[in-house]
Formats: structure tokens, C-alpha cells, sequence
């Protein structure tokens, strides 16, 4: 079979990526090994000095050539034309006027220095100017290479943006000194390991050595820092397995796994017999060393292949993520089965017994094989016992995020969706008891019961596109669009919240929130939209009325304003009918100051309606966007400081930690 | 060497197209007037949030109209206090279906190109 | 020549360059934000101003010459909010009532604004 033309594309640009990041690493690494091996006036290992350095010149010179088709294509994208990448005009714009640009000429600036100061003929005779020299030649290959975390995706990380260049600026010179040490490595044992090198062994010894212990050291600022950037840019399971960007990611781990082995193989065992000399121990070993330090070097190589490959994938976060699995392990299953909880709870408890046991086992020198098994044994009968209670049906989409957010619009537009598409089955309320779904497989799920706890929005996704077939539910993946699902989504969720709020009165519970008041846009006559989310920080008071029969109470509301606003509250008053003469109708007397809806007003009302019906509804909103408090009556004036009591109570509450409700559905 | 020389170009020119495998990375947050919003009155102007920063000389949007005809003042711009947002102005508007595109060009070095329409309501 | 004497040169010119670099971008920067807040600082002070602004009549006060209004931002001045303005002549209210969608000019030095003019929209 051909083989697509954008895939050649694809990999011809991956090509020029990895050489410029393969040769800038290489030459950081190069230049490092140098000072970690010290000097020597051995001749072998002075000619063994003399051709790093020459390929630290030869990777310089192929960072800076390849770093030129890099700029090309990457104008070429910023441009959107492909010819644009030959256009000098073209490339100076983006030099001059992009992030990325700027961090391309600084680098090029220091390549360029480093290539013309290593091919500068200094003397090195003194133990001062080699230091210099040297030392110079790690500083400019660092300098030359850091930048490039200023123009990767740690770059568009927010917040924190510096936490997340610093930690990948580390990762990469991490990276450059173990890997790049590795093939100088492997060239100065192998020499050494002739006949003729013999005078450079102790030398090479002592430097195997020192890098070791370097590399330990990268080997473990790796991981730190890889870790740091792997929850910033992945963050969740399922990115990390239902991503490209996550996949790349645990096929970059396999391959480290990999290379880590060689490298304890070589520490541990090959580098202990280096110290006896003869042709019997130190030479072989020397030899094999090379050869198994040369095997690292190419895996490491490999993985900067993938690195490339993960540079031009979006992170797992900005992604949607297909899960693999049938199953998905969550607390959530537990909920109101206490046997099962008491399973998961022995099973867990055996399984760390085990856990103990087996590090224990690993630690000991007697009994080990024994302890380890029965370690083993203990683990694998904990998990066992743990795990099944915890698992849930899982489909492709359960961690899809919903592109189309818990707004009050969404909402309304998927009120209308499901009365026309699910009400037949499902019922007018949701209650599972529609006239068409009498004859089904399965009776037609409640759709008001808590339980959709247990299922997330991608779950819901999944089944109302491609329907639940042992059911008889049908997929509607035809008849309605993917966003079109959303909102249907979106419906369901305010519809079993709603369910749920009808036990919420007009008192505060303290420190309780967990009914998301969905956002809206409104409009006062001709003035610009605003949104109930531009109000967190105060408490809001969303009044649905009707006149006549609120009049007393709007009139009451109008007359506090003043008290209400020096308490932090904002009144938004949406009238039920949507009127858009809605300030007229309320009248020059008593002044209404507050915002009244006069554009929006159906939305919110079709979808805080399914929170509380009554012929005029309170609902106090808190700093945080939470309904704390619901107040149904017929709009008669009340006990203002009843209301002034509960405000007091909000503002009295700390501000939890925790971020804002999501915008969206989970 | 005369195969190689028409060859170094041709491989330039395919390495060039390359990174539109990598669409989609900013992405858009929020937008006023909101995807597929009706308006009584014409908005006098479009804002588009993103969630990472934008590169001013690489972001842009433009309105058009139901004939396709850019309707927009032509002074799209990223916000200098907030480089995640792009806002381009409006003339008013006569009572029609809008479309607003956009392609923007994020720090980390990734391009984002979408569109999404709103409705200029007929006032009764 | 010695090498720590072209390491020292090559590190003085990083160091300068470097320097000068962020000097010269560091100055314009500040330069451009001081000319930008000097710019907006006249604009606000001493001259007469004058916007074009839409809202909603929340209010009238004849005896006091005064129209409250909610209305969208007022570039400069304030932003969208409910508030009473005071009118340059007793005539002006009356062509509107409360509930009227409008659109009024602003006009004067600041804070000393007043509307000149109101009419409906639609």
C-alpha cells in the first residue's frame, strides 16, 4: 500500500525536528563529558578529547543546518502557506515577531558562537585555560539548548507558566548530559580497550566512573521534572491512554524502561570489573561496556525521536480522549452497596500486606524466594478481591469532555431536543415513564435518579449516540449532531440536579455547596451582554417573577437594593414570561435599579424552572456560583432580614480552596 | 548532482507543509456573542477568548456576512492586557445569520482555525 | 592566545550584548507605557469629552435634572453599569420614558458630564 503523502510530510518534518534536537543534545553532552572526565596528558586520551570536540563542532553546525528547515516549515505553518517557507520576507516575520522566533535566533545566535569558538586554535597547556575552555563549551551548548523550553508547550502552560518552563528547560539539559555523555563514553572505552590505548585506561576508568555517578544524578532530575511535566500537559488516565499525545508518552517510558536496564546493567555489574586490569577482566569488560553504553545511546536516541513526534501533538489535555478499555475502576461504584465496599476494603487491605511482605522479601537476604511468593500470592488474591467491586462499564467516550458548556442556552435548546426525542420513552419529566417504552427489553431508565453519579457526560454521550441495544434504547448519532448531544447532556444534568434541589429551601446549609447554578448571558435593553459568571466574588439573588402578582415583592426588593448591595448582593430579576418591555411594565414607582432581563430571559427560565416551579422563584446564588438557597412563593412582600439573615451566613462562610463549579458537565 | 538539486528543493517544499498535522491546540474558550447566540441589537463588536496566549502578528478573525462579504471594521487585534483574547469591531449590523472565522497562532507554536456564527434577530 | 583570555572576551561580549539587549527592549518598553499613561492621562484631564452610549431609562428625577440610566461601557470613564447622569436641559428627558431603549450623548470635562442629547431606539 502507498503510503499517504502527508504521512511522508509528516515524517520528513519529524526528521528535521529530531536531528535538531538529537545534534543540540548531543553537543551539550559531548561538551559535558569532556569536564566530567577531567584532564589527562595521556595521548590517547588527548586524541580521544580532540575528536569530541571536533563532533561537538560537527553537532553545532547540524543543530544550526537543521534548525533552518525547522523556521522554514514552521512559517510555512504560521503563514498557512507552504510556499512561505522559502520566503526570506516570510521568515523575518517570524524571527522578529513570534515567540518562537525569538527563542530560534537566540539559539542560533549561541550555536553560531559555540561553532566559531570551538573552532577557534587556543593553547589548553595550563590546567586554568583548559578549564576555561571547556567549561565555556558546556556553557554555550546549555545556553544554546535551554531556550527551547521557551518555545515548547510548556510555553502556552496557564497558569504557572515559569514553573513549567523551568521544569523543561531541566528535563532537556538533563536529558543532554546522560544522553549525549553516552556515545563519547563508548568511544573513549573502546579505545581504550585496544592495544595501543592501553596508556588511557586508568583514565577511562576513572571517568566511566564519575560519569555514572553523573548520570544517576540526570537520571533522577529526569524523572522529577518528567513527572511534573507529565501532569501538566496529561493530568488524568485517560489522557495518558486514550491520547496520542499520552500514548507517545508511555511508548517513550517503555523505551526509557528499556535504556534504564542497560544503564543499571552497565553500573552495576560492568563497571565494577573495569578496576582489574589484564587481558582477562578489564579489556573484555571494557569492551562489552562500550558496546552496551552504545545500545543505551540508541534507545536514548529513540526516544528523542518520540520527543519530536510529542513536540507537534497537542498536549493530552487539550485533546479528547478515547478510552481503551470496556472497564473503568471508580469509587463511585460503591456508592449505597455496602457488601461490595467491604470486599474492596478486605482486598485492598490483604493487598498491602502483600505489598509489605514483598519489599520486605526484596530487602532480605535469607527466605527471599519463598517470602517473595507468597508476597506475590497475597498481592494478586488482594487485587483480585479489590478490584471487581470497583469496576464500571466503560465506553470510548466516558472521558470525553463536553465541547458545549453548562449554560443556561444549552440547557434550553436540549429541553427541546428531549422532547421531541426521548420524552416518548423516557416521559415528559424524565421518570422513565413514557407511553412508547412499555414493550421494551428494559424499562426506560429514571432519568431524574442520582445515579447518573455513577456515569459520566461521556458515558451519556455514548449511549445516546449509539444507543443501548440489550435496552432497546436507538443510537441517535444520525439524527442529532454531536453538539446537539451535548446539550441534550447538558438538559439531563440540570434535570437530575433539579430533581435533587427539590429538598433545597430557602435556608442555607453551611458549607454545602453542590448545586451548580448553570451560567447565562442577559441584556438590559441595548447595553452589551453579561454573564452571571462575571458576578462570582458577590452573591447573586436570581429572581424569577411574574406580574402582578410579584409586584409587592419587587417593589420590597427595589426599596432594599441599597441594603442588599452593601452586603454584596446582586439582583438579577428575569420575569417569567419574558417580556422585553420588562422595565416598563415594572413602572416608574417604586425605582427598579437592578438589572431586569429583558434579552435571555426565556433560557433562564426554561432552565432554572427545572430547579423550581412556583409563580415566583428565589434563588440566592453564592460568591462561588452555587445555589445555596431557593425560595418558592406566589411573590407576596416577606421578611426582607429573613433573607439579610441567610446572606450574612455566605459571606460569613470561608471561601473554600477549591477551584469554581466546572463549566462544564462530568 | 542534478537529480540532488531538484530533489533539496522538493524536499523543502514537502517538509513545509508538514505541521498542518498539528492543528488544533489553543483552544477556544469562551466567545461574545456566544456560538449560534440570536441578538436583538448588533453587537458592536466580536471577542474571542482562548486558553493559551496568542501571537498578535498571526491571530486573526474577520465577520462576514450570509453572501460571504467581510462586514467587520477590519481592526482585529489581540488585547494588549490580556493577550488570550481577540477582538475585531462591528458597524452595526442588519438583521442576518453572521459567520466569524478565525485562525490564531498560540506561543507554544501551534495554529487553531475554526469558525462559529451568531444571528442578528429581525426586530419585530 | 590563551584560552581564559577568549573565554573571558567572548563571555564580556555575551554579558554586554545580553545586557544592552534587555536594556534596550526594557526602556522602550517602559518608555512606550509611560508616553501611553502621559496620552491617556491629557485625554482625561482638562478636555471636553464626549460619547455615544446605548442604554435603558431606569428613572427620571425632573425635579432634579436627573436620568438614570443603565447603560454599556463608557470607554475611559466607566464601565457598563446603572447610574444617574444629569441632563443639560429640562427638555431633554422628555421626549423618553422609563423602559425606553436609548441612545444619549455624554458630554463635558470630566467628572463634570452631562447629557446633551437622547432619543429611542426603535
Amino acid at each position: 500500500m502507498a503510503i499517504r503523502y502527508t504521512d511522508r510530510v509528516y515524517a520528513l518534518g519529524l526528521a528535521a525536528r529530531w536531528l535538531h534536537l538529537a545534534s543540540s543534545v548531543l553537543l551539550v553532552g559531548a561538551a559535558a563529558m569532556i569536564v566530567i572526565a577531567g584532564r589527562s596528558d595521556r595521548a590517547t586520551a588527548l586524541h580521544w578529547e580532540r575528536r569530541v570536540l571536533a563532533s561537538a563542532w560537527g553537532w553545532a553546525l547540524a543543530a544550526l543546518a537543521s534548525g533552518l528547515v525547522v523556521i522554514g516549515a514552521q512559517t510555512a505553518l504560521f503563514e498557512g502557506r507552504a510556499g512561505a517557507a522559502f520566503e526570506p520576507r516570510a521568515i523575518e516575520r517570524v524571527l522578529l515577531e513570534t515567540q518562537a522566533g525569538h527563542v530560534w535566533l537566540v539559539r542560533a545566535g549561541f550555536l553560531a558562537i559555540l561553532a566559531a569558538f570551538l573552532s577557534l586554535r587556543v593553547s589548553v597547556e595550563r590546567r586554568a585555560d583548559w578549564r576555561a575552555a571547556r567549561g565555556e563549551a558546556v556553557l554555550l551548548g546549555v545556553a544554546a539548548l535551554l531556550p527551547l523550553a521557551a518555545a515548547g508547550h510548556a510555553a502556552a502552560v496557564e497558569p504557572d507558566t515559569a514553573r513549567a518552563i523551568a521544569s523543561d528547560g531541566l528535563h532537556v539539559l538533563a536529558a543532554g548530559i546522560w544522553v549525549g555523555g553516552l556515545l563519547p563514553l563508548a568511544l573513549l572505552l573502546k579505545t581504550a580497550a585496544t592495544e595501543a590505548g592501553a596508556d588511557a585506561r586508568p583514565y577511562a576508568v576513572l571517568a566511566a566512573r564519575r560519569f555514572s555517578r553523573a548520570a544517576l544524578v540526570m537520571i533522577v532530575l529526569l524523572a522529577a521534572t518528567g513527572t511534573v511535566l507529565a501532569i501538566i500537559h496529561v493530568g488524568s488516565v485517560a489522557g495518558l491512554v486514550g491520547t496520542s499525545y499520552g500514548r507517545l508518552l508511555l511508548s517513550k517510558l517503555a523505551l526509557l524502561a528499556l535504556a534504564l536496564a542497560f544503564a543499571a546493567l552497565n553500573r552495576s555489574v560492568l563497571l565494577g570489573r573495569l578496576g582489574g586490569d589484564g587481558p582477562t577482566v578489564g579489556r573484555p569488560a571494557m569492551r562489552r561496556l562500550s558496546s552496551f553504553v552504545v545500545v543505551e545511546a540508541i534507545l536514548a536516541l529513540a526516544i528523542l525521536i518520540i520527543v519530536a513526534a510529542m513536540n507537534v501533538t497537542p498536549p493530552a489535555r487539550h485533546e479528547p480522549p478515547v478510552w481503551p478499555f470496556t472497564i473503568r475502576l471508580s469509587f463511585a461504584a460503591l456508592e449505597g452497596r455496602a457488601d461490595e465496599a467491604t470486599r474492596a476494603l478486605i482486598g485492598s487491605q490483604i493487598a498491602v500486606v502483600g505489598l509489605v511482605a514483598l519489599i520486605t522479601g526484596l530487602a532480605m537476604r535469607a527466605w527471599r524466594l519463598p517470602l517473595a511468593a507468597v508476597a506475590l500470592a497475597a498481592l494478586g488474591a488482594g487485587v483480585g478481591l479489590a478490584l471487581p467491586p470497583l469496576t464500571i462499564d466503560a465506553y470510548p467516550t466516558t472521558y470525553l469532555r463536553p465541547s458545549v458548556p453548562y449554560q443556561a442556552g444549552a440547557i434550553a435548546a436540549g429541553a427541546v431536543l428531549y422532547q421531541t426525542n426521548c420524552a416518548g420513552c423516557h416521559g415528559p419529566r424524565g421518570a422513565g415513564d413514557g407511553p412508547d417504552g412499555r414493550g421494551l427489553p428494559r424499562p426506560p431508565a429514571d432519568l431524574r435518579a442520582p445515579h447518573t453519579a455513577q456515569h459520566t457526560a461521556g458515558d451519556l454521550f455514548w449511549w445516546i449516540s449509539h444507543g443501548i441495544p440489550e435496552s432497546g434504547m436507538p443510537g441517535f448519532v444520525s439524527r442529532l449532531g454531536e453538539e446537539q448531544c451535548w446539550e441534550l447532556i447538558n438538559y439531563l444534568r440540570a434535570l437530575s440536579a433539579g430533581y435533587a434541589a427539590r429538598g433545597m429551601g430557602p435556608t442555607i446549609e453551611r458549607d454545602r455547596r453542590w448545586l451548580v447554578a448553570p451560567d447565562f448571558t442577559f441584556s438590559v435593553g441595548p447595553t452589551p451582554p453579561h454573564a452571571l459568571k462575571d458576578y462570582r466574588g458577590r452573591n447573586v439573588l436570581v429572581v424569577l417573577y411574574a406580574l402582578p402578582g410579584a409586584r409587592a415583592r419587587m417593589s420590597q426588593l427595589a426599596q432594599r437594593e441599597g441594603t442588599l448591595a452593601m452586603l454584596g448582593v446582586e439582583v438579577i430579576a428575569v420575569p417569567i414570561n419574558a417580556d422585553p418591555d420588562a422595565i416598563r411594565r415594572l413602572g416608574p414607582d417604586p425605582r427598579v435599579m437592578f438589572p431586569v432581563v429583558t434579552e435571555g430571559a426565556e433560557t433562564i427560565v426554561a432552565a432554572y424552572r427545572l430547579f423550581a416551579v412556583a409563580p415566583h422563584v428565589e434563588l440566592l446564588v453564592d460568591r462561588q456560583g452555587y445555589v445555596r438557597a431557593i425560595t418558592r412563593g406566589t411573590g407576596e412582600a416577606t421578611d426582607i432580614d429573613a433573607l439579610v439573615a441567610q446572606i450574612q451566613q455566605l459571606n460569613a462562610e470561608k471561601i473554600a480552596a477549591e477551584a469554581a463549579p466546572e463549566e462544564h458537565v462530568h | 548532482m542534478r537529480v540532488a538539486r531538484r530533489l533539496v528543493p522538493a524536499g523543502l517544499a514537502v517538509l513545509a507543509l508538514w505541521p498542518a498535522a498539528a492543528l488544533a491546540h489553543a483552544v477556544l474558550v469562551k466567545s461574545v456573542p456566544a456560538q449560534r447566540a440570536a441578538l436583538v441589537e448588533s453587537p458592536p463588536r466580536v471577542e474571542l477568548w482562548f486558553n493559551e496566549r496568542l501571537e498578535p502578528a498571526y491571530s486573526k478573525a474577520l465577520v462576514t456576512n450570509e453572501a460571504g462579504t467581510q462586514v467587520d471594521l477590519r481592526d482585529v487585534a489581540v488585547s494588549p492586557e490580556d493577550s488570550r483574547r481577540l477582538a475585531v469591531s462591528l458597524p452595526p449590523l442588519a438583521p442576518g445569520r453572521y459567520t466569524v472565522s478565525f485562525r490564531v497562532l498560540s506561543v507554544d507554536g501551534h495554529v487553531i482555525e475554526s469558525k462559529l456564527t451568531f444571528t442578528v434577530k429581525d426586530r419585530r | 592566545m590563551r584560552a581564559w583570555k577568549a573565554v573571558l572576551l567572548i563571555d564580556l561580549a555575551l554579558i554586554i550584548g545580553v545586557g544592552w539587549g534587555y536594556a534596550f527592549w526594557g526602556l522602550r518598553e517602559g518608555r512606550l507605557e509611560r508616553e501611553l499613561a502621559e496620552a491617556r492621562a491629557a485625554a482625561a484631564s482638562g478636555i471636553e469629552r464626549q460619547w455615544r452610549v446605548e442604554g435603558v431609562v431606569r428613572a427620571i428625577f425632573p425635579e432634579l435634572g436627573v436620568i438614570v440610566l443603565t447603560h454599556g461601557e463608557i470607554p475611559g470613564y466607566m464601565p457598563a453599569m446603572t447610574m444617574g447622569f444629569r441632563v443639560a436641559s429640562p427638555k431633554i428627558h422628555e421626549a423618553v420614558s422609563v423602559g425606553d431603549a436609548v441612545r444619549f450623548t455624554l458630554q463635558g470635562v470630566l467628572p463634570n458630564v452631562a447629557v446633551t442629547t437622547i432619543e429611542k431606539i426603535k
